[in-house]
């Protein structure tokens, strides 16, 4: 710091005034009148010797001190004498040159004050008498620069102890009132804090070090916040900035590859669907394997609830929060920093901070986006000729007539349905936002609207939402506020885009439709298939709809209150209100299939959902000041509270005479009952965390949280989550070489236990059902009532125990930080469902019980490097940030069942291609083994019947595993795993003056996909268009292919499941590449503006993999984590060009 | 604010105390909330008949599991056919519907028996609900112990999922029997004589002198035949079919109203088409053997009746007579109304007087030989219109001889309603635990005919493999 000096006149020095001209001005200064031990100091015979420099300086009693310094200033010092007497301060070293400055240095730790009244008159009051207005305030300004000279806006520049403050603005400079002998803090976001005292120095111009490692980065771990540097668990930060940087819908998207540990895969890629998002893995077989999300305190449990049932499509709830809106997100992902959540933590905790007003001057923004997304890739199907050909081939592999008996003028039409279905669709995104405060108040408001167009016929997503965030200084010790996020969001979805194949699926429609068909016929109607029900896609998507429509609340209120100066009480009222409302409709026109009910044309469903979910929480934070000063303590202990409350109804209405209308009102019969429901659910929880520091050496954290839960009996009711973490900064001993190569080394450890308990509400209760009636008197019929599923009052929570170690290191000046993590996650009894025995009696013969144990092993690695460190104001800057991880996941125990042969032996739970049973991955691919093409009629008379038939030339031969010479259900085994065996991120930001260019690519290895689409494109079995693939197909003279002979209806089960349609689903993929320009500030000033920010995104760029489908990163069974990894008639993903605009007024 | 803090604490501490934890099924049945009027447990009551309804019991499964085995019936038709070469399997379909079926009545009427006892209602009526539970409990397990021998004994609601509440091992056959016969004598007691279109006291006696004639306890059976007061023949046999709720013959039957939530399936299973909606093997064709065993000339039950569009019409079966095909020979002609797309409005008998009748002749004679049995076995002659026994008739010339002439009887009066099989049974065993006692035809002739040798293991039925993969305490018969 380089004060300049105060400008005290030194002519005025060695003056003194009488005084009873102070003594008036006392009532003035608000000291109590009642002051009669107000004394002059009388002049000392000895002078106070100023120590020699470098030793140290005894105590002294203020009182002499003061008079010695009035004999030497000649300068009158008024005080209490209550409040000198006795007190004893060093004397300050060096011993400044001036009066005032003296008095600064050795007053404000007595908590003591002073005034220079006039020149060379000083009054030293007490700080909690003399308010505001008793001293007057100093006006101070300065400019704050970064290590280039460069301007730093947005610092904010704060009192210290107060909540006086301001920011700086673009140029950097910031103006503030401060109370003389204050200290002035200056902090922001990737700088070295710094502090600075007052004195009478009223002009600070000042440099930020950069702080590249952003060690005391705070870090929000649940109901507290840390410095990262004291963190002993594994917690990864995001930036907002790096969310915003992606045109997408929701944060979660967003949070794809950015986090070491968290896997984020979009299943879907329709607008506005649900995104999967797995920290370290799934640590449940069959319950929400969602992390927890904590909005702003707020904790919501995603579960892409859709009321009426579309073919699995779910909405996304997360994306009711507007990316922009999102400050930083901390994903606490080992089970000791999860454990403080408890019973919902087993699958992470991600916890999300929304922006929040800063002191100072206001700041008006603006950003916007446009964009136009695109099919990232058509699959090459068969024209009609080709088609022609192929089914003919088809039909005659059966010993049937061609249908086509000109295959070259096969048809009039030669429709290509991916170009009727899929067009090229906008992106926009506006956000205004204000923010700011004094202070005492803070308030950041927002509000944006997202539309997202879906590249298939009528499907689009759009959110509008506002958000306001408020803090609010009510007196010294009590504060106040509101995080508050409103939210409308509208999914449109044809009831029929996704998954199945027939009368549904347009995904799957499209590619399979056949080409010799128009997609109207000249009289209007739809085109359909002549040769087999298969419905006409575009027809489909146009002719059927569904309307979701998500209003929601999402926010809370608190007050903190300082009890004691290091005791303080917190209580927050938190709200999370959804109300969810579903409209389908599908018209008279829609085509369907010959054999369709014909009253399903015109007909639609409404269903509604609106849930309540509250929460209060309140916790008391202690904070002791222990002694030596090197322990450091902080404890905490609360209580929480929530309960929900669900309401939801529908009904379905048949007969509308006419499309006008597309509500239940305009049809005249009612099918089935309309329905409602209601549940209810609650939790009651306590919670207690220590922290403890030695020196900033050695760390130690425990924690305990008791959940209590409705979902279970009073007995299992409460279930206790212990976690320990420690870690070691071993750079901050003394024998650790300072200054070296290593800046910052920390080594940790945790343990930590999580729960799950996201069973149905009342899974444990008995439910009864209506249904079972029987004839009355006469023609009567009387309702029967009966059990109808068991209930398990031994139900409890899934539990997860994980061990955590991990390394913190700093190279270089923090030019390079690298996190590493290696954990083991055991969670046991598993919530599944069990066959009940046939003799329980009950219609529903299974029952929920705790069964099993699966386990989750993985290492992550977080790298972030400054390749080149830009030079002031001008040079080229490189930085990379780098992250990946690998998870082995293994089910280690289902139980025990009764095999056939009347032994036990280890459960299995088959799931269409998919295995759970101990010793395999989740979700292991079940099937045949392929052993190629059988090459003559001979070689397949030799081989094991299939299907009863005998193989012949063309036909795929699979192994008989039992060796029974029979190829059936039992030759099936594991054959592949849809988990991936890592993945990765890395961002590469490159900054040149104001262009910043950021290329990030995003990968996952290992893993491998059941390609259920290709199944169907070269099934060559159906009259249904295929794959170009089939070209190459099997025929005496084309015997080096692995595609078998055509032949209808497929009789031996070539097509059975089996290595044929797995394919390895790695890839790389330029993710998100954007390159921006920074307005210099000299030329937006004059604009009035702050700053202005112009850039151009792309997004799915380029994609580098083998998997043949639309897109590697598909789920046909959204969220399960026993059926994963099939691509089924899934949307495709979109690669989509932005371009936008960043403006702050 | 210390105040404020204060008043937080205390709602937080009421809020806990007042069980902020409990809640209760909402949008959902369950015990908790169910049980609170006298509607709730006649709902409870009528959804264990609505379980002898099902296709596993009376529906369906249970009249084959009892007629398909036996000398009446046989088939071509591959659901059924396992049933009638006696090859059937722990994983044979009916062999599990029929269990399956028979604890759905148990475990509705244990909920039954679980809850009402507290219901407040009339008490007069809750005790007869609670009597009509213990019939279908009894009638339940008796189904099940004397197919499949002594079974897991479950005399509560299935309520927990705890390992130790659903894995239960077998009971002794003899500990089911006494469940059966301790149910039915209270049951006796509880339910009204008269109880249209349900089962009343003379049900429970009928079921009882059926159970107890099953255990050979003669005496008991002949007190529990004896106990009937307002029953009687229908003068008619003809009449008695389809079953219609006729008369004071009729103790207890399973009431179908021809609609698609309470249709009765077993016509069209039965009957030629037409009348039966659909052409395909039908399932308990009479075999020819029993069409020449009856008296189709004198015997009123089998006689020639005339022709309808179906075919040549006897009381008992109908012949379809057409050349060849699905439609052509004798059909079952118990259930002669319209089949209605598996949905046939016609009732099935479980009890009536007739049985009744010739159980009581059968306990009289063997405990004291042809006296007192001639009486009741005349009855059922006599409506057959064929001529009275007296002591000098040779069919009552000895205790065995009027065994024969019982055994036969029985097999014409009661062919085709599910008991044939059972009848045969009970034959076996009866000479197996006294050799002087013989039956002209038993389970084990049959089986001797249809698999080679007389293989005492098939005298009960296999417990289905479902059970056994599901139930870790349950065992399997010897021999399966």
């Amino acid at each position: 710091m380089r004060p300049s000096a105060t400008s005290a006149p030194a002519s005025v020095w060695g003056r003194r005034l009488g005084l009873a001209a102070s003594l008036l001005l006392l009532p003035a200064l608000g000291t109590p009148a009642a002051a009669q031990l107000l004394a002059s100091a009388t002049p000392l015979v000895q002078r106070a010797a100023a120590p020699p420099a470098g030793r140290p300086v005894a105590p002294v009693l203020l009182k002499t001190l003061l008079q010695a310094w009035e004999t030497e200033f000649q300068a009158t010092i008024f005080y209490e004498s209550a409040l000198v007497e006795n007190k004893r301060v060093p004397a300050p070293t060096p011993v400044p040159a001036t009066l005032s400055e003296r008095l600064a240095a050795v007053l404000p730790p007595l908590h003591l004050r002073f005034r220079e009244l006039r020149p060379n008159y000083f009054v030293v009051t007490s700080e909690g008498t003399a308010t505001a207005a008793a001293v007057a305030d100093l006006t101070v300004t300065g400019r704050v620069t970064d290590s280039k000279g460069s301007p730093l806006p947005g610092v904010t520049v704060l009192v210290k102890g107060t909540s006086n403050g301001t920011a700086t603005d673009a140029d950097g400079s910031f103006t503030l009132r401060v109370p003389e002998g204050s200290t002035l803090v200056f902090s922001s976001v990737g700088y070295v804090r710094r502090e600075v005292a007052v004195g009478t120095t009223t002009r600070f111009d000042l440099e930020l070090a950069d702080d590249q490692q952003a060690l005391k980065e705070v870090v929000v771990v649940g109901y507290g916040t840390q410095q990262r540097q004291d963190l002993s668990t594994a917690v990864t930060s995001v930036s907002g900035a790096a969310l915003a940087r992606q045109p997408v819908a929701g944060f979660d998207q967003a949070l794809q590859g950015q986090a070491p540990g968290v896997q984020v895969a979009a299943a879907s890629g329709a607008p506005g669907a649900g995104i999967e998002v797995r920290v370290r893995g799934a640590a449940t077989l069959s319950l929400n394997a969602s992390p927890l999300y904590v909005i702003d305190g707020v904790p919501v449990l995603p579960d892409y609830q859709q009321e009426i049932n579309n073919n699995g499509q779910r909405l996304n709830p997360l994306n009711t929060i507007n990316p922009n809106d999102i400050e930083s997100i901390d994903v606490l992902k080992d089970g000791a920093a999860a454990a403080i959540y408890g019973v919902r933590a087993a699958n992470g905790v991600v916890v999300i901070t929304t922006k929040h007003g800063k002191a100072g001057q206001a700041t008006v923004g603006f950003s916007t986006y446009f964009g136009r997304q695109y099919l990232r890739q058509k699959l090459a199907v068969l024209n009609a000729r080709q088609f022609a050909q192929e089914f003919n081939d088809i039909q005659a592999g059966a010993g049937l007539p061609p249908a086509f008996p000109d295959v070259n003028n096969p048809s009039p039409y030669d429709t290509d349905w991916q170009n009727q279905l899929y067009r090229p669709a906008n992106l926009q995104n506006y956000q205004l936002s204000a923010s700011g405060g004094s202070d005492k108040t803070r308030y950041y408001l927002g509000g944006g609207y997202f539309k997202q167009d879906g590249i298939s016929l009528n499907s689009g997503f759009d959110r509008y939402n506002f958000k306001l965030n408020l803090d609010q200084t009510l007196s010294q010790r009590l504060r106040a506020g509101l995080n508050l996020n409103l939210s409308r969001t509208h999914t449109n979805g044809s009831t029929r885009s996704e998954s199945a194949i027939g009368n549904s699926g347009t995904v799957l429609g499209a590619l399979s439709q056949i080409p010799t068909i128009p997609v109207r016929n000249p009289d209007g109607t739809y085109g359909t298939n002549p040769f087999q029900n298969f419905d006409n896609p575009v027809g489909n998507l146009l002719e059927t709809s569904n309307q979701a429509v998500v209003y929601q609340v999402l926010g809370n209120v608190y007050a903190e209150f300082d009890l004691l100066k290091n005791l303080r009480v917190r209580s927050s009222l938190g709200l999370d209100f959804r109300t969810q409302s579903e409209n389908q409709f599908t018209t008279r026109n829609y085509p369907g299939t010959g054999t369709s009910d014909p009253t399903t044309r015109g007909s639609a469903s409404t269903a509604s959902n609106n849930q309540v979910i509250w929460l209060n929480e309140n916790t008391l934070t202690w904070t002791p000041t222990l002694r030596p000063d090197r322990h450091h303590l902080t404890l905490l202990a609360g209580e929480s509270q929530q309960a929900s409350g669900r309401n939801t109804s529908g009904a379905t209405v048949r007969g509308f005479p006419t499309n006008a209308v597309p509500y239940l009102s305009a049809g005249t019969s009612v099918v089935g009952i309309p329905y409602s429901y209601a549940d209810e659910w609650a939790l009651l929880s306590f919670f207690g965390r220590a922290n403890y520091d030695y020196d900033g050496r050695y760390l130690l954290q425990v924690s305990l949280r008791a959940d209590g839960t409705s979902r279970f009996i009073d007995q299992y009711r409460f279930g206790y989550f212990p976690a320990v973490s420690g870690a070691w900064r071993v750079s901050q001993e003394k024998f650790f070489p300072q200054g070296g190569t290593v800046s910052d080394l920390k080594l940790r450890a945790s343990y930590g236990v999580n729960g799950n308990q996201e069973v149905y509400t009342y899974q444990r209760f008995s439910q009864y059902g209506v249904g079972s009636n029987y004839q009355g008197t006469g023609s009567t019929v009387a309702g029967g009532i009966t059990q109808t599923q068991i209930g398990n009052n031994d139900l409890r929570w899934e539990r997860t125990g994980q061990l955590n170690v991990g390394l913190d290191l700093s190279l270089l000046g923090n030019r390079l930080t690298l996190t590493l993590d290696a954990y083991d996650k055991q969670t046991r009894d598993l919530l599944l469902s069990v066959p009940l025995p046939v003799s329980a009696g009950i219609d529903n013969l299974s029952v929920t019980q705790n069964v099993g144990r699966v386990q989750n092993r993985g290492l992550e690695l977080g790298l972030t490097t400054t390749n080149v460190v830009a030079k002031a104001g001008t040079g080229f800057g490189w930085t990379t940030s780098f992250n990946v991880a690998g998870n082995r996941n293994r089910i280690l125990d289902l139980g025990q069942q009764l095999n056939n042969a009347g032994e036990r032996a280890p459960r299995f739970i088959l799931n269409g291609s998919s295995i759970s049973q101990a010793g395999s991955p989740l979700g292991a691919f079940y099937g045949w083994v392929y052993q190629g093409i059988v090459q003559s009629d001979a070689e397949g008379a030799g081989l094991p019947r299939q299907n009863n038939q005998t193989l012949r030339a063309g036909d795929v031969r699979f192994a008989d595993l039992n060796g029974d010479k029979v190829i059936n259900d039992s030759d099936r085994r594991v054959i592949g795993d849809p988990n991936p065996k890592a993945f990765a991120g890395v961002t590469n930001t490159f900054t040149y003056r104001g262009v910043e260019l950021s290329v990030f690519f995003q990968g996952v290895f290992g893993n491998q996909i059941y390609n259920l689409t290709r199944q169907f494109l070269e099934s060559q079995s159906d009259p249904l268009n295929q794959s170009t693939r089939v070209l190459n197909h099997w025929t005496p003279t084309n015997t080096n292919t692995d595609i078998p002979r055509p032949v209808r209806y497929d009789p031996a089960g070539n097509n059975r499941f089996s290595a044929r349609w797995l394919e390895d689903g790695s890839y790389v993929r330029l993710k998100n590449v954007t390159l921006a320009y920074n307005f210099p500030t000299t030329l937006t000033k004059r604009a009035a503006l702050q700053n202005v920010r112009l850039y151009a995104t792309a997004q799915n760029l380029v994609t580098w993999t083998r998997y043949l489908g639309y897109d590697p990163e598909v789920n046909a069974n959204f969220n399960s984590t026993t059926n994963l990894g099939v691509d089924y008639g899934v949307y495709p993903q979109t690669r989509t060009f932005t371009v936008g605009l960043n403006a702050n007024f | 604010m210390k105040k404020l803090f204060t008043a937080a604490l205390g709602a937080l501490t009421l809020l806990a105390g007042c069980n902020f934890l409990d809640r209760q099924p909402l949008g959902s049945i369950a015990p908790a909330n169910f049980f609170t009027s006298a509607d709730d447990a006649e709902s409870s009551l009528t959804a264990c008949y609505n379980a002898l309804q099902g296709t596993g019991a009376y529906g369906q499964d249970l009249l084959m599991m009892g007629e398909m085995p036996s000398d009446n019936c046989t088939t071509t038709n591959g659901d059924v056919v396992a049933l009638d070469k006696i090859s059937w399997t722990p994983n044979t379909g009916q062999i599990y519907n029929v269990y399956r079926q028979a604890y759905a009545g148990v475990n509705r009427a244990n909920v039954v028996l679980k809850y009402v006892p507290a219901v407040a209602m009339d008490t007069a009526r809750r005790s007869q609900i609670l009597g009509e539970a213990r019939f279908i409990r009894a009638l339940s397990y008796f189904n099940l112990v004397r197919a499949y021998g002594g079974v897991p004994l479950r005399l509560g609601p299935g309520e927990s999922g705890a390992s130790a509440d659903i894995n239960q091992a077998r009971a002794s056959a003899d500990d089911v029997y006494g469940l059966v016969v301790a149910d039915l004598q209270r049951a006796a007691i509880q339910m009204p004589r008269a109880n249209p279109n349900r089962a009343g006291k003379n049900a429970a006696y009928a079921l009882l002198a059926r159970v107890q004639l099953t255990r050979r306890n003669w005496a008991a059976a002949q007190a529990a035949a004896q106990a009937f007061t307002g029953a009687a023949l229908s003068s008619s046999f003809k009449a008695l079919f389809p079953a219609e709720n006729k008369g004071s013959e009729s103790l207890f039957e399973i009431q179908y109203n021809g609609s698609t939530s309470g249709g009765n399936i077993v016509p069209d299973l039965v009957l030629p088409s037409p009348p039966a909606t659909f052409s395909f093997p039908k399932f308990n064709v009479p075999t020819a053997e029993l069409i020449s065993f009856a008296d189709t000339v004198n015997d009123r039950r089998w006689a020639y009746l005339g022709r309808t569009n179906a075919g040549r019409d006897h009381a008992s079966y109908v012949d379809g007579g057409r050349g060849s095909g699905n439609d052509q020979g004798p059909f079952v002609y118990k259930w002669t109304s319209s089949p209605n797309f598996f949905n046939s409005p016609d009732n099935t008998y479980v009890l009536r007087y007739a049985e009744v009748l010739l159980t009581l002749a059968e306990a009289i004679n063997e405990q004291g030989g042809p006296g007192g049995a001639l009486a009741p076995l005349n009855q059922v002659r006599q409506r057959a219109g064929l001529p009275t026994l007296s002591a000098i008739s040779p069919q009552a010339a000895s205790k065995q001889a009027l065994r024969v002439e019982i055994d036969r009887q029985r097999r014409l009066e009661l062919a085709f309603e599910g008991e044939r099989w059972f009848d045969l049974l009970r034959y076996a065993r009866h000479t197996q635990a006294d050799a002087s006692a013989t039956h002209p035809v038993t389970a084990l002739t049959i089986i001797n005919q249809q698999t080679g040798t007389p293989n005492v293991n098939y005298l009960v039925f296999p417990i289905p493999q479902g059970e056994l993969n599901t139930n870790t305490l349950a065992t399997q018969n010897p021999g399966y």
